[in-house]
């Protein structure tokens, strides 16, 4: 057996689970903390595209979870949910900065050669070129995490099909 | 899909690849992504040219232009030939790598496409791994798969790039 059981394994909670990598794993959780608390996009909008790209990718597990960093006043849960329906409109409140973050999400867990310069410029607009990088570097490792979360999930449990 | 850069580079450069790219505008992760690239490569438990192979199949699966052209410089002394890029570059066979490497680009292959859906077999050699091995193939496929799609998302890539051998990016 690769790893003991160290319980629950989703993008926020991957640090058990890797640690036999040592000074490898404790860099990716370094990359991991960075990216929630860079200035440049909220964590309460990296949660919402959290939710989104879990929602894609199959993994139900992500959805019941919160990162911490979100649980800041501007973080909200009416929203949250109205991710996990697909219901991302401004009848539901978002604003066009948090439209804006969500779709370049869902272009970029598709196919990242999906996204286009009107989506990426309107994603400029509102978090500025240097929230252009971040989102897209938070939207990377994300995306990994919650990956890396199925795959190990499998081996532990033994659901592997 | 744009040839223009949808962001710009730091005003100063270092010599350094990732430093002086778009990912240097954000300070506040840059240190992070470098230190962990260059930690990908150091030799232990992967060697490095079975980390180039798990590269080298992200970056084919993702289609990063640059990506797919470059070879660390430490996996070529490890071992690491043409022929084998271009074995791993092979969407259907297999035969050509040893069973180390194919297991490689198998779990590769299930983190790029179908993550939620772990062969049985597939799984119960995942599962007979060191636990240090196994999480060294996470974090890197996990890490060059974050790092292309940031490439191509930030895009500004050249349709065609010859084939380069660099030195892995210190830290």
């Amino acid at each position: 057996m690769a790893f003991a059981n160290v319980g629950r394994m989703d993008s926020l909670h991957l640090e058990a689970a890797l640690v036999a990598a040592g000074p490898l794993a404790k860099a990716y959780e370094r990359l991991w903390a960075s990216i929630w608390a860079q200035p440049y996009v909220s964590a309460a909008v990296l949660e919402l595209c959290r939710l989104r790209v879990a929602r894609l990718r199959g993994a139900d597990c992500e959805l019941q979870a919160r990162h911490p960093s979100a649980q800041a006043p501007d973080f909200s849960e009416d929203k949250a949910q109205a991710v996990i329906a697909g219901q991302i409109t401004a009848a539901r409140g978002f604003t066009p900065a948090e439209r804006a973050a969500l779709e370049f999400a869902e272009l970029h867990a598709i196919d990242a050669n999906m996204i286009t310069d009107e989506l990426a410029d309107e994603v400029k607009k509102h978090f500025g070129e240097k929230g252009l990088v971040a989102l897209i570097e938070a939207l990377g490792v994300i995306d990994g995490r919650i990956r890396v979360g199925q795959i190990l999930t499998q081996l532990q449990s033994g659901s592997a099909s | 899909m744009s040839v223009l850069p949808r962001a710009g580079v730091p005003s100063v450069t270092t010599g350094h690849v990732i430093r002086d790219s778009s990912l240097g505008l954000v300070t506040e992760t840059l240190e992070p992504i470098v230190s962990l690239a260059a930690m990908l490569f150091q030799g232990h438990p992967l060697r490095p040219a079975l980390v180039e192979l798990l590269r080298l199949r992200n970056a084919n699966a993702v289609n990063c232009v640059v990506c797919k052209a470059v070879r660390y410089d430490v996996a070529k002394q490890d071992g690491l030939t043409e022929q084998k890029v271009s074995s791993i570059a092979a969407v259907t066979s297999l035969d050509a790598l040893s069973a180390e490497e194919a297991l490689l680009v198998e779990f590769a292959d299930t983190y790029l496409l179908h993550p939620e859906r772990v062969d049985a077999a597939l799984a119960t050699r995942l599962r007979a791994l060191p636990a240090d091995q196994l999480a060294h193939m996470a974090i890197a496929i996990a890490t060059f798969n974050a790092l292309s799609r940031t490439a191509v998302s930030l895009s500004g890539m050249p349709e065609t790039f010859p084939v380069t051998e660099i030195a892995v990016p210190s830290a």
